[in-house]
């Protein structure tokens, strides 16, 4: 059941971008066979934990159907496969692709069919037609320098590792392709082709970051035009400080309390005034009419009493400041590390934790997909397949 | 009208990021949305604003939309937005968790105007348990969700946790995650005739960023995972600070020389070698023999690729099939000759605050394409002008003006 019920996906794919895609469509009830070469797909072997199996395959491919086809021989077996997709994924950002196959192919054998593909770097440039893994791509995106993280030697630049959003945020966008091209093709019985890349999201994903604005960026521009022509120059990224003015803002960053860290949220001026009150301080800053974030004399008091803030927070404990902030109404929350999650019940209360059985490994707990449809609120979760368990079923169907 | 979403109506009650951004993904599609704004402007209009109501963040999450100001606490405001919804196909809203009923325009109220809406609500943690009634922002969804201390980035003032900068992550990955709810509501409807309330959260999109790495597994995590998680809790038990709790769950390796960023004679790259093949090639390209690593052998790499330049060591890597790529400024992708090259910066004009650039929608459709996006609204532009096509006569509206309902 689900709002993609009766639906055949193809997905032949071996990175994050398909596999999300891929996810979302068997979490809505489409029959989703992912298309693997005999050495299994790409991400059975990161961080495995058994031959083929690792956790970020099972996560991301769960409700799926596993087929292995041989690139050559299976040729034909892949083709009567396109041609019986109501959607294609293509996407192969990370490596070469091990199936060959394209829209004007598939268009041939399915002339409705919904082909979206997600390559690293678009269709153009000197870039296009490589591959990139996340790193690559924090490095050529700007986030690695903007993130501002750095290693020891407080200048090289530390590698992201929360998550790799520019290809969940692509495997999100492929979502969107699909959807959108269903809903023409469900008006209009036409197919197409969509196109998205990991470099395009990463970039919509920085916001504002890698736009101009002639207006607004009139006071930071002195500033950003002496470090372009510090790069242009060839600089060292010793000699290289990011144009950003230095942001006191108490009200919207985590503390450390008495056993632990909480965040505290207040983005509004409303929430600020709430936050002053709760935390003890008449610290203005932003909301202070006369504030001037690039006068020196005023940062060095702001950040006076943002350490006498510091050291408040620190005399509680984490239980008890959630306390102070919600009665205050500022929004706020624990830091926790995802491997207590399995402890918050909250999460069980939504549903965001769903139990999920894999055939060889067992009971598993994995995260729920982000949207609750009205019409469908509780939908089954199966296991993801072991590597080609699904061959001889599906290769029935063409026999 | 041009896109997927050609003849599309989007209302949108949205602030700050998520929502916003999700309503300009579907403008980008073709929708027709309209925003709607309090008297005053939404909270991000005032957030770092260069002029009065305009905020840089903001022109970049509301392109391509119609903009109508309304006081939603007054009688004659819901009022109006009960008009409104007869002609809308979606409603898209991330307001907090208690401000639909409050304002009657929650999914009953509004469905029983309009059967077939397609209602698409996001709040910060989910509509329920304990913290359902809770308000929240990217960074508080991004402590709570585990990301922020998986991350491990501090401040460097106190060694507080610090956000994850580069992209509210939660906010943006929700605005996709909107967007997709939408239309995927729209094609269910369009199949079956049936509207429905489609439910998101800041937290769900959060956890959906790292699935892999909240999923409990008891075969995979009983090496290294759960004796680390272990360790972490009984140290936190004996009250030691948090860096020290970081320090366990992200403990550093100081001789991996294959996945890292390194500085250059002018610059910087990455060596992102992740496969075994790609870990070997990085290892046989420097001469290093894994087994003998120390700190001595990774300072001679370090000082190898310091001494020529970014270009160089990305031509000889590509050449040694390992993967790689310059450091770059986020500052300096509005100029990058590969972005542009894709045409992915597009320049607009505003309306008040003049000429802009921003990021297009990374989506290239051959059957639907997409038309040129147009610049986010002055504040509350269209309202005159809907409320005169619900029949409002002129001083109708200029007494909801005069009384601050509009």
């Amino acid at each position: 059941m689900g709002i993609y019920r009766g639906l055949t996906v193809l997905e032949v794919a071996g990175d994050i971008p398909g596999a999300v895609a891929g996810l979302a469509c068997a979490d809505r009830g489409a029959e989703v066979i992912l298309v693997e070469p005999p050495a299994g797909n790409a991400l059975r072997h990161v961080d495995a934990y058994a031959e083929g199996e690792s956790k970020i395959f099972q996560a991301l491919h769960r409700g799926k159907k596993s087929v292995v086809l041989d690139p050559v021989t299976n040729a034909r077996t892949l083709s009567a496969l396109i041609g019986d997709a109501d959607i294609v994924i293509a996407s192969a950002t990370e490596h070469s692709p091990v199936f060959d196959i394209d829209y004007e192919l598939a268009r041939a054998l399915n002339p409705e069919v919904i082909y979206v593909e997600a390559t690293a770097f678009g269709q153009d440039g000197p870039w296009a037609g490589r591959h990139a893994n996340d790193l690559v791509m924090q490095a050529f995106g700007g986030t690695m320098m903007t993130e501002g993280k750095k290693r020891t030697d407080g200048v090289t630049p530390s590698v992201i590792q929360s998550t790799r959003y520019a290809g969940f945020g692509t495997g999100l966008m492929l979502n969107i392709a699909i959807s959108s091209a269903l809903l023409h093709r469900a008006r209009t019985g036409q197919g197409q082709k969509v196109e998205t890349s990991l470099l395009h999201n990463l970039l919509a994903l920085q916001g504002g970051r890698a736009s101009d604005n002639d207006l607004a960026d009139k006071r930071s521009r002195p500033a950003r035009q002496k470090m372009l022509e510090a790069r242009r120059q060839g600089a060292s990224l010793k000699d290289i400080t990011r144009p950003v003015p230095v942001i006191i803002n108490p009200f919207y960053r985590a503390y450390q309390t008495r056993d632990g860290a909480i965040f505290v949220g207040a983005l509004t001026r409303g929430l600020r005034d709430k936050a002053r009150i709760a935390l003890d301080t008449d610290l203005m800053a932003r909301d202070d009419p006369n504030w001037d974030p690039y006068d020196p004399a005023q940062l060095a008091e702001a950040a006076e009493e943002q350490r006498a803030i510091e050291h408040h927070v620190k005399q509680k404990s984490t239980a008890e400041w959630l306390a102070i902030l919600e009665a205050a109404g500022v929004p706020t929350g624990e830091v926790v590390f995802p491997e207590d999650l399995a402890q918050t019940r909250h999460l069980y209360d939504n549903d965001y934790l769903v139990e999920v059985t894999h055939d060889t490994a067992g009971k598993t707990l994995q995260v729920a997909p982000p949207v609750r449809y009205g019409r469908f609120p509780a939908p089954e979760f199966k296991g993801a397949p072991t590597l080609g368990r699904d061959t001889p079923t599906i290769l029935k169907r063409y026999a | 009208m041009a896109g997927p979403l050609a003849g599309i109506r989007v209302l949108e009650f949205s602030q700050v990021i998520a929502a916003p951004f999700a309503g300009q993904i579907l403008a980008d599609l073709g929708a027709e949305v309209l925003k709607v704004e309090p008297p005053g402007g939404e909270s991000w209009r005032l957030q770092s604003s260069f002029a009065p109501a305009e905020s840089k963040s903001y022109q970049c999450l509301n392109r391509g939309k119609d903009d109508m100001t309304l006081r939603l606490d007054k009688p004659e405001a819901q009022e109006i937005v009960h008009r409104l919804v007869v002609d809308m196909d979606v409603v898209l809203i991330n307001y907090r968790p208690d401000a639909p009923a409050k304002f009657h325009i929650d999914y009953a109220t509004l469905s029983a105007i309009k059967p077939d809406l397609v209602y698409v609500d996001l709040t910060a943690f989910g509509r329920r348990g304990d913290w359902a009634m809770r308000p929240g922002y990217d960074g508080a969804v991004q402590a709570v969700s585990g990301l922020m201390a998986a991350e491990g980035k501090t401040r460097p003032d106190d060694g507080s946790p610090a956000t994850i900068s580069s992209s509210a992550v939660a906010d943006y990955s929700s605005g996709y995650v909107l967007a997709d709810a939408v239309i995927s509501g729209l094609y269910h409807r369009e199949m079956t005739g049936e509207g429905q309330m489609i439910e998101c959260s800041l937290l769900a999109s959060a956890l959906n960023l790292q699935p892999h790495v909240v999923m409990e597994h008891a075969i995979a995590d009983a090496a290294v995972r759960n004796p680390a998680r272990d360790r972490r809790r009984e140290r936190s038990a004996q009250g030691a600070p948090y860096e020290e709790l970081l320090g366990i769950r992200n403990p550093d390796d100081p001789h991996n020389i294959f996945y890292r960023a390194y500085l250059t004679r002018d610059g910087g790259i990455v060596i992102a070698a992740e496969t075994p093949n790609e870990i070997s090639a990085v290892y046989g390209f420097f001469d290093v023999d894994p087994s003998t690593i120390d700190a001595g052998i990774v300072g001679d790499v370090e000082r190898k690729i310091e001494s020529l330049s970014t270009a160089e060591w990305v031509t000889r890597l590509q050449r040694a099939g390992i993967p790689t790529a310059p450091i770059q400024f986020s500052e300096e992708m509005t100029s990058n000759p590969h972005v542009e090259a894709n045409g992915w910066i597009v320049e607009l004009e505003h309306e008040v605050t003049g000429r802009q650039t921003q990021v297009s929608l990374p989506l290239v459709f051959s059957a639907t394409p997409l038309a040129r996006p147009v610049a986010a609204p002055r504040l509350g532009r269209d309202t005159r002008r809907i409320l005169q096509r619900l029949g409002y006569s002129e001083e109708t509206v200029a007494r909801l003006k005069h009384e601050g309902i509009i």
